[in-house]
């Protein structure tokens, strides 16, 4: 069921009086005003009780009325509707703040409602003391304008009914009168041919005149269990800044995405600037950076894994989500710490009013969740899933598939706990965990062609997040958090073993605080803290797994030459940030300048190998940095917009990279600049069209030593540079008449130079074009239809030119020719999604059928070579795959 | 519902069942096209190499029409370690002729790479290793480019705990047939303390090449009729009937799992100290050999076995596998294929090239008769 919220439309309420009278004005906001963000406001708070302020005796003048003037007030109320603090924010002098702050502490309003429930929030209240002679005759004391809440345009010759008196139209102007209405309650309806007939109750009180704005929503076709526009809340305390270029997914859209069997997580692959990632890597490759360096947060903390292993599932259950979304590049000074692009996943707020929760199974896994209210300040959900496609093909053959195949088996499962503390603040406790383990085998009568591999992953994190807002309309929020990795890779080839284990212990701390200081200005500033403490083995080939830029063809064998560490890091992260939101020219322009200071410390257990009996050494970094940070929007109408971004961004090195005999224990921070400008067009309210250019360099790249006797403790070095630039078009259209979808394009050209004197190269993760068009359409009677193509480049490879014969291992090695100047051929691929739905009483049942590649197209995946190179063929991906599925909820 | 399930499962069976799915190539390794090195053999098979040892290198040549003896093969000590970022085994600037030229290389348009140095050419050749083998492919630390560079970083051994000289080959008159042989080199120890070091080296005994025991085509259902190939030559080829699939099983010496003063093979703990009659004149076994592994990861020095691989080869016919074995914690002393003979009748020849996993190897060449079906 969509929110109140999805249809935003404006209420203005104005009261006049006779003289010496005063009148108010009060622009109610209220939600979203929380940093995380605290959830939609799905109910605004109404004036229920007005308190008239009587008109100060030394503003009057020795016979005359009085003057004219306006108190501009905050007011903070509770949950239950009282006041709770009035803070002046604009003065009409001392004696009419006095009157005005007096009144309003009366005031009492009905409880506004975010996320469902009731929730204190802060609006801003213009208190005016007008002047105006009595006359004599019939006088207004009900008037308003009705406007196109998209368009902001006036609406003429809408029919506006009070009760049961005769209607009257608005004029060019959009605007109505009514004269001598009694004083009471009365049901306002407004009726037109080109918007859904609306109604709310208006109370008109003896002596003075209310004066309202309504924005009406135009007409669509609507959907069965959809709610009615009605009233749009615009929201006065500062709302959540959203990045310059962003593209935010909701949970609804998401999940009726065909390809993505209901995993709303997953459309961030169809997104612009994010490149296809091959079958089964599941890898965030996002406007040509690493996918290490793109950083996944959910509600504000850091986790390690967006996908399940394979990439078949996300990591964190779509039904525990409010929304995704997907910054690229130029994000503001909240988050840091990573090179790339930034995904953030927020968890939605739990509903209070009764049980609810799903079963949904497909065959690919099974899921479920349960969300409650225990008391009425206090709820908590659960959810699950496991995997058990290794189980499910057992049932249709009889041989171990997944010991030929990577099948993952995975779990992943949350619980979120809210408790109410009190008035404007709360605590909420979440825990997530996944697992993925993937096993297989490939036996040979040749040993050295015996093959098997053991992957473990896992992560755990608690997040507690304490949120309050203040009486001045500001908000503060503080989010501890407390986490384990554990990533371990066993593999055999042959005689070659391999293995990584990396057991992490993760520790973090984010806090901040907004406030909208004046009317033009929102500042925003915060603490940004997470370390990591992580203890690592390593055994194998210092080449295996390859590393980006290592040339390399798939299949491939392994190098035999062998070594082993043991070492362990402590990797942090503090960074103090600001930002500050300059609205200018009454909101059309916001110049927004921020900052980190990143400081970063690396220590490790040993800066060189170990060596007989010598003790070890540890090593310890500390770099600090300041990331400048600028954001520009300007809207000069309410359709077109411009955007620019700028931003520093530093990296620390990985855990990994730091062993003294794999890698490099001196690694210091990597960094990257991007610069971006955009323009977004809206061609109809709920069509609009985006393009976004943009540039980005990084410096200090780790890449492995190119010497042939490298030395001591420098495999890797960090002397690498690299450089993207591009750009992404989005025409997106957001639902209406049971519609959605969105066409994305996105050309991007990255490279990388691994050292200095090299050439440029193209970054083996680089996919010049990559489109995507994908819709979903509502046939009514619970019958949906979507579909989605992609095209997509194929990733860059290294031809073989030649290949020489290694007698010791009887086995052929490869030639290179230039490093990364084929591609494996483009991918394209249709996906389509049916589902019906069906309701039985207060439970929804959804059956689907996901058919991803229907034509059965075979796509290539890689380049593959026969035992001596001389002969080439691709490796083909994905074949026709219909996954059928079912979900019941309630 | 259900079937719709169970058809959706099929359907997704067949999709899985295709990933990832390497593409089926036409050649085979065990088939002769043209002209090429299937084995090199270096004698002895390890050596120190700052000792002076003179190996004697050979290969084993074939063309489609068989052994192609003298063949004339350009052989060269590779001079350079290979780059950690190069995946290969051996470095590309030992193959890389056009460095030579570039670098004004005394060798540039002689067809060499840059760097090599030669040794010889033709079907054999003896050398000395090169003394600093263990610095530039060993555990020693490499001599730095630059005098007062720190130190570099050793080469990592193998799997069996090996460094090895490579030695580049060039089978003429194709100066793009390319092939690189390997002498295990016995050097030190990675990061050892003194007493596994001490430890190390007298149990430790050098590589030895293993030798082919017996090969026989095994006819029938259990292999009842044995063709064996021992004592067969150019004038006593084998027979088998055309189009006729046998079963060939490759038999190499038993060793001995612990080491027995008096068994004529140094082993284990022995040394001429210990056992004066195995370890006067130091003899391994031409078996899977139990040989001291030093391991990195608890460093201490334990035992291990050899695993022991067959390549198939033949003019004719087709092989189940290509190449078959017994890996280390197999006990058995014989490797099987399934090779069934053409059905045009003529002269077929067949090689098999036995390996072990410390860089042995040994060959051996059966002339075979394919007669008319039947027959």
């Amino acid at each position: 069921m969509r929110r109140l919220a999805n249809y935003m439309s404006t209420l203005c309420v104005g009261l006049a009086a006779l003289t010496p009278v005063r009148s108010s004005h009060a622009d109610l906001q209220g939600g979203g005003d929380q940093l995380p963000p605290a959830g939609e406001l799905t109910k605004a708070p109404k004036l229920v009780k007005f308190v008239e302020a009587p008109y100060p005796e030394s503003e009057k003048k020795a016979g005359q009325a009085g003057k004219a003037a306006s108190v501009t007030l905050q007011i903070a109320i509770s949950d239950t509707g009282t006041v709770i603090d009035v803070v002046v924010v604009g003065s009409a002098g001392a004696a009419f703040d006095s009157a005005a702050v007096a009144a309003a502490r009366l005031f009492l309003f009905s409880p506004a409602e975010i996320d469902g429930k009731p929730a204190p929030v802060v609006l801003t209240y213009r208190y005016d003391f007008k002047v105006q002679e009595v006359k004599a005759g019939p006088v207004v004391n009900f008037e308003g304008l009705v406007k196109d809440r998209f368009s902001k345009k006036p609406i003429e010759g809408v029919t506006v009914t009070v009760d049961a008196l005769a209607p009257v139209k608005t004029d060019k102007d959009g605007r109505f009168t009514f004269t001598d209405l009694a004083p009471g309650k009365h049901n306002v309806t407004l009726a037109g041919p080109t918007f859904v007939t609306v109604s709310t109750d208006e109370t008109i009180e003896q002596g003075k005149k209310l004066e309202v704005k309504y924005a009406v929503e135009p007409k669509q076709e609507k959907l069965p269990g959809e709610e009615e526009a009605d009233i749009e809340i615009v929201v006065v305390a500062p709302k959540i800044k959203k990045e310059v270029v962003s593209t935010a997914i909701k949970v609804e859209e998401g999940r009726k995405v065909a390809g993505t069997s209901g995993d709303t997580l997953k459309v961030v692959q169809n997104l612009p600037g994010v490149a296809r990632a091959s079958f089964g890597s599941g890898a965030l490759v996002v406007w040509g950076a690493a996918p290490n360096d793109t950083r996944v947060y959910i509600d504000g903390v850091r986790i390690p894994l967006l996908y399940h292993v394979g990439g078949l599932r996300s990591t964190i259950n779509s039904d525990i989500v409010r929304g995704i979304d997907l910054a690229p590049g130029g994000y503001g000074p909240e988050y840091g710490g990573g090179l790339g692009g930034l995904v953030t996943v927020e968890t939605r707020a739990l509903r209070n009013d009764k049980v609810h929760g799903y079963v949904s199974a497909d065959m690919i896994d099974a899921s479920t969740m349960i969300e409650a209210p225990i008391d009425g300040k206090t709820r908590v959900a659960a959810a699950a899933r496991r995997s058990y496609l290794q189980k499910t093909l057992g049932l249709f053959t009889k041989e171990d598939v997944s010991d030929f195949v990577p099948i993952p088996s995975y779990f992943d499962a949350q619980f979120k706990l809210e408790r109410d503390l009190g008035t404007n603040e709360s605590l909420t406790l979440l825990v997530i965990g996944s697992s993925d383990t993937l096993t297989r085998t490939l036996t040979s009568p040749d040993p050295a062609q015996v093959k098997s591999e053991e992957t473990l992953a896992t992560f755990g994190r608690a997040i507690l997040t304490y949120r309050k807002s203040l009486s001045d309309g500001s908000t503060i929020f503080v989010t501890p958090s407390f986490g384990r990795d554990h990533q371990r890779t066993i593999s055999k080839f042959g005689g070659t073993p391999t293995e990584l284990d990396i057991l992490g212990t993760a520790f973090g701390i984010r806090a901040g605080w907004r406030s909208k200081l004046t009317t033009y200005l929102t500042m925003t500033a915060g603490l940004d803290f997470e370390a990591m403490m992580s203890d690592l083995s390593r055994q194998g080939a210092v080449t295996l797994p390859p590393r980006e830029g290592d040339i390399h063809v798939f299949g491939q064998p392994p190098g035999d030459q062998l070594n082993v560490d043991e070492w362990s890091t402590n990797i942090g992260m503090l960074a103090p940030f600001v930002n500050a939101d300059f609205s200018l020219f009454e909101g059309k322009l916001h110049v927004v300048p921020g900052a980190r200071l990143a400081g970063f410390v690396t220590s490790g257990s040993r800066v060189t190998p170990i060596k007989g009996e010598t003790p070890k050494i540890g090593f310890t970094h500390e770099e600090t940095v300041v990331e400048p940070r600028l954001n520009l929007r300007w809207a000069p109408s309410d359709r077109l917009s411009f955007k620019a971004a700028f931003g520093r961004y530093h990296q620390a090195p990985q855990a990994e990279d730091l062993s003294a005999v794999f890698g490099n224990p001196s690694l210091g921070i990597a960094s990257a600049t991007h610069w971006l400008a955009g323009v977004n067009f809206k061609l109809t309210p709920k069509l609009s069209i985006e393009t976004v250019g943009f540039y980005s360099k990084s410096a200090n790249l780790v890449a492995r030593s190119q010497a042939s006797t490298p030395l001591l403790a420098q495999a890797l070095v960090q002397e690498g540079e690299g450089r993207a630039f591009g750009g992404q078009l989005l025409l997106r259209q957001e639902l209406a008449k049971g519609f959605f979808g969105w066409i994305s394009y996105s050309l991007i050209r990255s490279e990388r130079k691994d050292h200095d004197g090299a050439n440029w190269r193209l970054f083996d993760y680089d996919q010049t074009h990559v489109l995507t068009v994908l819709g979903s359409y509502d046939l009514g009677k619970g019958f949906e239809v979507g579909a989605r193509v992609r095209y997509a480049s194929g990733f860059p490879r290294t031809p073989v030119i030649d290949a020489f014969y290694d007698a010791r291992r009887d086995l052929y090695e490869p030639h290179f020719g230039a490093q990364n100047s084929i591609r494996v051929p483009a991918f394209f691929s249709t996906d389509v999604r049916f589902a019906k739905r069906f309701t039985f009483g207060g439970t929804k049942l959804e059956v689907f059928l996901d058919v991803q590649n229907v034509f059965n197209k075979k796509n290539a995946e890689d380049i593959a070579y026969n035992y001596n190179y001389r002969e080439r063929a691709n490796i083909t991906g994905l074949p026709i795959l219909p996954v059928l599925g079912a979900r019941a909820e309630w | 519902m259900a079937r719709m399930a169970r058809l959706g499962s099929v359907a997704l069976v067949a999709s899985l069942a295709g990933l990832g799915c390497k593409p089926e190539f036409k050649g085979r390794s065990s088939e002769i096209r043209g002209p090429a090195v299937l084995a090199v053999r270096s004698t002895p098979a390890e050596a120190d190499p700052i000792r002076d040892v003179t190996v004697h290198y050979e290969a084993l040549v074939v063309q489609p029409s068989g052994t192609m003896e003298g063949a004339s093969i350009d052989w060269a000590f590779c001079t350079t370690p290979k780059p950690l970022a190069e995946l290969n085994d051996v470095a590309y600037l030992c193959f890389d002729r056009n460095d030579a030229a570039v670098n004004g290389d005394p060798d540039a348009g002689s067809g060499r790479a840059a760097y090599v140095t030669p040794i010889g050419v033709g079907p054999d050749v003896s050398a000395v290793l090169p003394r600093n083998g263990c610095r530039q492919f060993g555990s020693d630390v490499p001599e730095p480019v630059n005098k007062d560079d720190p130190a570099g970083r050793p080469a990592d051994p193998d799997g069996t705990g090996g460094y090895y000289q490579p030695v580049t080959l060039v089978l003429g008159p194709d100066p793009n047939n390319w092939a690189v042989g390997e002498t295990r080199l016995s050097c030190g120890l990675p990061g050892a303390t003194s007493e596994a070091l001490g430890e190390y080296r007298q149990r430790y005994h050098a590589n030895q090449n293993p030798e082919i025991y017996e090969a026989h085509l095994l006819r029938g259902v259990n292999g009842s009729e044995d063709v064996t190939l021992n004592g067969v030559g150019a004038g006593d080829p084998a027979v088998v009937r055309a189009g006729e699939t046998l079963k060939l099983r490759v038999v190499w010496p038993t060793c001995p799992s612990s080491a027995v003063c008096g068994d004529g093979i140094c082993s284990g703990a022995e040394d001429a100290k210990a056992c004066e009659a195995d370890c006067k004149d130091p003899h391994g076994c031409t078996g899977a050999e139990t040989y001291a592994f030093y391991e990195l990861k608890s460093r201490s020095v334990i035992d291990r076995r050899e695993a022991m691989r067959v390549s198939f080869y033949a003019t004719g016919g087709s092989f189940l596998d290509d190449r078959t074995g017994r890996g280390e914690s197999e006990g058995q002393n014989f490797a099987d294929d399934t090779w069934t003979a053409p059905n045009a009748p003529g002269p077929v020849t067949l090689w098999l090239v036995l390996r072990d996993s410390r860089g042995g190897v040994n060959w051996a060449t059966y002339p075979l008769v394919v007669g008319t079906p039947g027959k």
